[in-house]
């Protein structure tokens, strides 16, 4: 037996309506909760999307000059050489064109930047992992290596960066725990509206049984409350996390221009990596809303 | 169409609602079910619909066992009784329609059914021209015969009726007994829990008599006591 689809939408319509004041208040409380929990999975990509080059302890990257300002494969052979001969140097990797072309696609995803890009006009590097890694010894190797020909630039991971690492890690680790505890909060607040719902209702609940409706006719409609109650609010946290990227994170990561935030600039997130949280928060708003209105029926609603 | 052997019913608070109970009611029965408050009539009519379990004995519905029936075919056994009240049970925010129109809604008749019988089930009970209102605007009688309609509606095989008539004056009381004689005829059994003497005895119909969960007396053609 199926259940008639105009029957289940104007009973869980008068649920909602009936139940007005809660179900705000339930699907409130799961948009900023899924939010801050969305901007800690942004945060993350962020993170690891700005740090992905600083791997493997590698704490200096020697730029070489790009194929179309005159470099070429024995002035970089003989950079590498060099680092390769220095005491203070403990290991070198060639990260060369295919690799320096992908990792700008990833950073860069958007198409008509890329299309303007060619290998010819991208630096591949040398990544160095000194024998000491104290700023001091860093800061000497880059002014050796500065100078030496076909050298386009040289960028290091200073304390700043693994700084600014460890207080964003410390944020994103705060707000999940923040999230988390909201979401404990909005599984318990739609699993009271439910109730509510099946108290406002329990006249017409007897009826229904005594009839002789099915179980699952009794619960649908229910369910379905939860489950609508968790998809809004997940909705309005996909919007909310939009506005973070969009206000936050690309606002840092389009201003290539500004000092202040240069250290900042490669916080961000892609398009696909929002997309991927956009699914989750929807999913988990989804999962939430039926299971608390389904351990609500199966504790209220004696059926 | 109903047979009930050795049942018996323990309240947790060790009331015992019903002792060893055994009777036999045949298709198209009147049968009254008379006692004091707390004899056990309404824990009967609970078993009979499986509102309750039976600690111990077998009671069978149209042929079926049902204190061995499970769980999800417990629906479908009350789709084949239909069941009145003294307070009614109308859906106060209902119109006389909706509220039995919604008996054949939630167990998924299609609307042509619907738009069918729910008109026919009101003729039947006289308030066709009601169906627009709403419970509270209908005399304690109306409000009755609409839970009848909606008893009714899906033609059940047998129709239980805990004191109907409870809040009803004495003239209201006759047309409503009426209305159940009627239905009645057409082939329904009909189990009623009355405290009301004269019904019975003008009746004249089957009398099972309970008293503290035993039943004490079966008689055709009874009188109240």
């Amino acid at each position: 037996m199926g259940l008639p689809v105009e029957y289940l939408l104007r009973e869980t319509g008068s649920n909602i309506k009936r139940n007005l004041t809660l179900s705000i208040a339930s699907f409130l409380t799961m948009a900023v909760s899924l939010t801050l929990f969305g901007t800690s999975f942004i945060a993350r990509y962020a993170v690891s999307n700005a740090t992905a080059k600083w791997g493997k302890n590698i704490e200096m990257i020697v730029y070489v000059k790009p194929m179309d300002k005159g470099g070429a494969q024995d002035q970089w052979d003989a950079v590498g050489k060099q680092l390769k001969e220095n005491p203070n140097v403990k290991e070198v990797r060639w990260f060369g064109l295919p690799e320096t072309l992908k990792e700008f696609e990833t950073e860069f995803p958007d198409a008509s930047q890329t299309k303007l890009i060619t290998a010819s006009s991208l630096p591949p590097s040398w990544r160095v992992v000194p024998v000491d890694k104290s700023e001091a010894s860093i800061r000497a190797l880059v002014a050796v290596y500065e100078k030496v020909p076909g050298v386009l630039t040289v960028v290091t991971a200073l304390d700043t960066v693994r700084t600014i690492n460890r207080v964003t890690t410390l944020g994103r680790n705060f707000v999940l725990a923040v999230s988390l505890a909201l979401l404990v909060a909005v599984t318990l607040l739609i699993g009271n509206t439910i109730r509510t719902a099946i108290f406002a209702r329990r006249r017409e609940i007897e009826v229904m049984k005594l009839v002789g409706a099915t179980n699952w006719f009794i619960r649908v409609p229910f369910m379905l409350e939860g489950f609508i109650q968790g998809v809004v609010g997940a909705g309005i946290s996909v919007g909310g996390v939009w506005a973070v990227k969009r206000f936050f994170f690309d606002k840092l990561h389009g201003d290539r221009s500004s000092g202040s935030v240069s250290l900042l600039r490669d916080f961000f997130a892609s398009s696909a990596q929002f997309r991927f949280t956009a699914i989750v928060l929807l999913s988990l708003g989804a999962f939430i809303g039926i299971l608390s209105s389904a351990v609500s029926i199966s504790r209220y609603l004696d059926v | 169409m109903i047979k009930l052997e050795n049942v018996t019913k323990t309240y947790p608070n060790g009331t015992i609602a019903v002792r060893n109970g055994n009777a036999d009611i045949p298709k198209g029965e009147f049968v009254f079910l008379v006692g004091p408050s707390g004899s056990g009539k309404s824990t009967l009519m609970r078993l009979l619909t499986r509102q309750e379990h039976p600690d111990s004995g077998s009671i069978w519905v149209s042929g079926k066992d049902i204190a061995q029936l499970s769980n999800y075919k417990v629906p479908w056994l009350r789709r084949n009784i239909g069941c009145i009240f003294q307070d009614f049970k109308l859906l106060p925010n209902k119109t006389v329609y909706e509220n039995v129109a919604f008996a054949l809604e939630v167990i998924g008749s299609p609307k042509s059914v619907i738009r069918a019988q729910v008109p026919a089930s009101l003729d039947l009970v006289g308030l066709s021209k009601k169906m627009q209102n709403r419970p509270h605007e209908l005399s304690g009688g109306e409000q009755q015969r609409v839970s009848i309609a909606r008893a009714f509606v899906n033609r059940p095989l047998i129709l239980l009726a805990d004191e109907p008539t409870g809040n009803l004056d004495p003239a209201t009381s006759v047309g409503i007994m009426r209305l159940l004689d009627r239905i009645n005829q057409t082939g329904t059994t009909v189990v009623m829990a009355t405290h009301d003497q004269g019904i019975v005895d003008t009746m004249r119909k089957r009398v099972i008599e309970l008293d503290r969960g035993s039943i004490v007396r079966d008689q055709s053609r009874g009188v109240y006591g």
